[in-house]
């Protein structure tokens, strides 16, 4: 064995990766060469070294965002199994939509069509029906909204904003995929979309915290403004601290420091 | 009664239930989410990726091939996933800054004087200085328990490249936070 196969052979080694017989081989290759002895140590101090960096842990928002994810596909997966979709498939194929988002929107638009024509011919939709109806057609727009917040393109992310502001009472999911999307999404377009839709569920507290949280998080003024605005619209006192030390800071726009100036005042009053 | 293996819930999902996806999503997220993190070093395009993983997992179901090959074909997906995405969009997340704030933050001394942490945070900055083709290996190998021959389905290349590969990149990151050390204390 020369010097170069007993290193590789000894890195694999390191890894649990060498036979029982190449093992004996390195070991016999290494009492008779120094270099190599050498080597190895400081291969073995390397891969040491790379054992300390530890794992981190996502944040819990991975697996919301999987969930959603799940829920969209199965969701699509319900209807794809229409039985007359297989014999119509091919013509109707040419009418679809190709992008996901744009058929979820689509097949959650043609839902809600449906329930809203059905009632109407009908008329005869009593209480409890109606409900349950009510309440699916808001989950499929929820999960549309959150299928479409996923998306790469912009255009998609504020269609799911807008498809968000659709549900009557958005679930703690959309909530949080809402204030995700206000802290993150690289788009000022989208973000500024975000904090209207969220403005309009101002009484749920996790969304005041969110909107609070957020006003240090964003970089461009007239995202920062429109959380102003959205605090001061909930009425949120615990921002009046926060609104002053914005209106201290001296590197922010000055139309931001004059905002959160504003912004504190409105909320003392 | 043992627990599905990894192959026979992907057969599952293949067959049309989504529902054994969960299970594989809750068995790979922390490994996928660590292994993007040391790619490409930032924690929201690694999430985002491990996301896009498992809609590439529903998408190409039918591509899976099974003889308990899914984490092989797992990160097969992965790294296509992270090459996409950095094609489009990441480009300036490949030379992160991480490594100088490392430096600049250390006190001066020497390397075998540094504390655990300290040591890591080099260590993790010299792997983010490698080459790329050298980091997936060293990723691959290190935190993933994956054998070269596996590594080489991955990347698409003999395991006798591998082990070459693995033997360089090892030499480079040695030869990488000997100079962030010396690079510490002038």
């Amino acid at each position: 064995m020369n010097c170069e196969r007993a290193m590789h052979t000894y890195l694999a080694g390191l890894g649990g990766d060498a036979t029982a017989t190449a093992d004996a081989e390195v070991r016999a290759h290494l009492a008779a060469c120094a270099a190599c002895r050498q080597e190895s140590r400081t291969l073995a101090a390397t891969w040491d070294d790379l054992g300390r960096i530890p794992m981190a842990e996502p944040s819990p928002a991975l697996g919301m965002r999987f969930d959603a994810m799940l829920a969209a596909y199965r969701a699509g997966a319900r209807q794809s199994k229409r039985s007359w979709e297989a014999r119509a498939g091919d013509w109707l194929a040419l009418w679809w939509p190709r992008r996901p988002a744009f058929q979820l929107a689509a097949a959650a638009f043609l839902v809600v069509l449906g329930f809203g024509l059905g009632w109407r011919l009908d008329g005869r939709g009593r209480g409890t029906e109606m409900a349950a109806l009510r309440d699916e057609v808001q989950a499929t727009r929820a999960l549309v909204a959150l299928s479409l917040l996923e998306q790469r393109s912009p255009a998609d992310r504020l269609q799911g904003v807008e498809w968000s502001s659709r549900v009557e009472h958005p679930d703690p999911e959309v909530l949080a995929a809402l204030l995700e999307t206000l802290d993150r999404d690289p788009n000022v377009n989208v973000r500024l979309a975000a904090v209207d839709a969220l403005a309009h569920s101002r009484e749920v507290p996790s969304v005041r915290r969110g909107l609070l949280a957020s006003l240090r998080l964003q970089s461009s003024p007239l995202v920062q403004v429109a959380v102003i605005d959205a605090l001061v619209q909930a009425r949120e006192r615990q921002a009046v601290g926060p609104l002053r030390q914005l209106s201290d800071d001296r590197l922010l726009d000055p139309a931001v420091r004059d905002r959160a100036r504003w912004g504190a005042e409105q909320l003392n009053f | 009664m043992s627990e599905p293996t990894d192959d026979e819930l992907m057969v599952q999902v293949r067959a049309g239930d989504p529902e054994p996806l969960g299970v594989l999503f809750e068995r790979y997220q922390v490994p996928l989410y660590n292994f993007f993190l040391r790619l490409v070093g930032d924690p929201a395009t690694s999430e985002d990726l491990v996301q896009e993983c498992f809609l590439r997992i529903l998408k190409y179901r039918h591509t899976y091939r099974g003889q308990s090959q899914f984490r092989t074909w797992l990160y097969q997906i992965a790294r296509n996933a992270r090459v996409d995405l950095h094609r489009k969009r990441w480009r300036e997340t490949e030379l992160p800054e991480a490594a100088d704030e490392v430096l600049s933050s250390h006190e001066p001394g020497a390397s075998d004087a540094l504390e655990e942490s300290q040591r890591a945070e080099l260590v993790r900055a010299a792997l983010e200085r490698l080459p790329e083709d050298k980091r997936e290996v060293l990723v691959l190998s290190r935190y993933h328990d994956l054998r070269y021959v596996e590594i080489g389905r991955v990347l698409g290349c003999s395991e006798g490249a591998v082990k070459v590969r693995a033997h360089r990149a090892m030499k480079e990151l040695r030869a990488i936070v000997q100079d962030l050390v010396r690079e510490r204390v002038p």
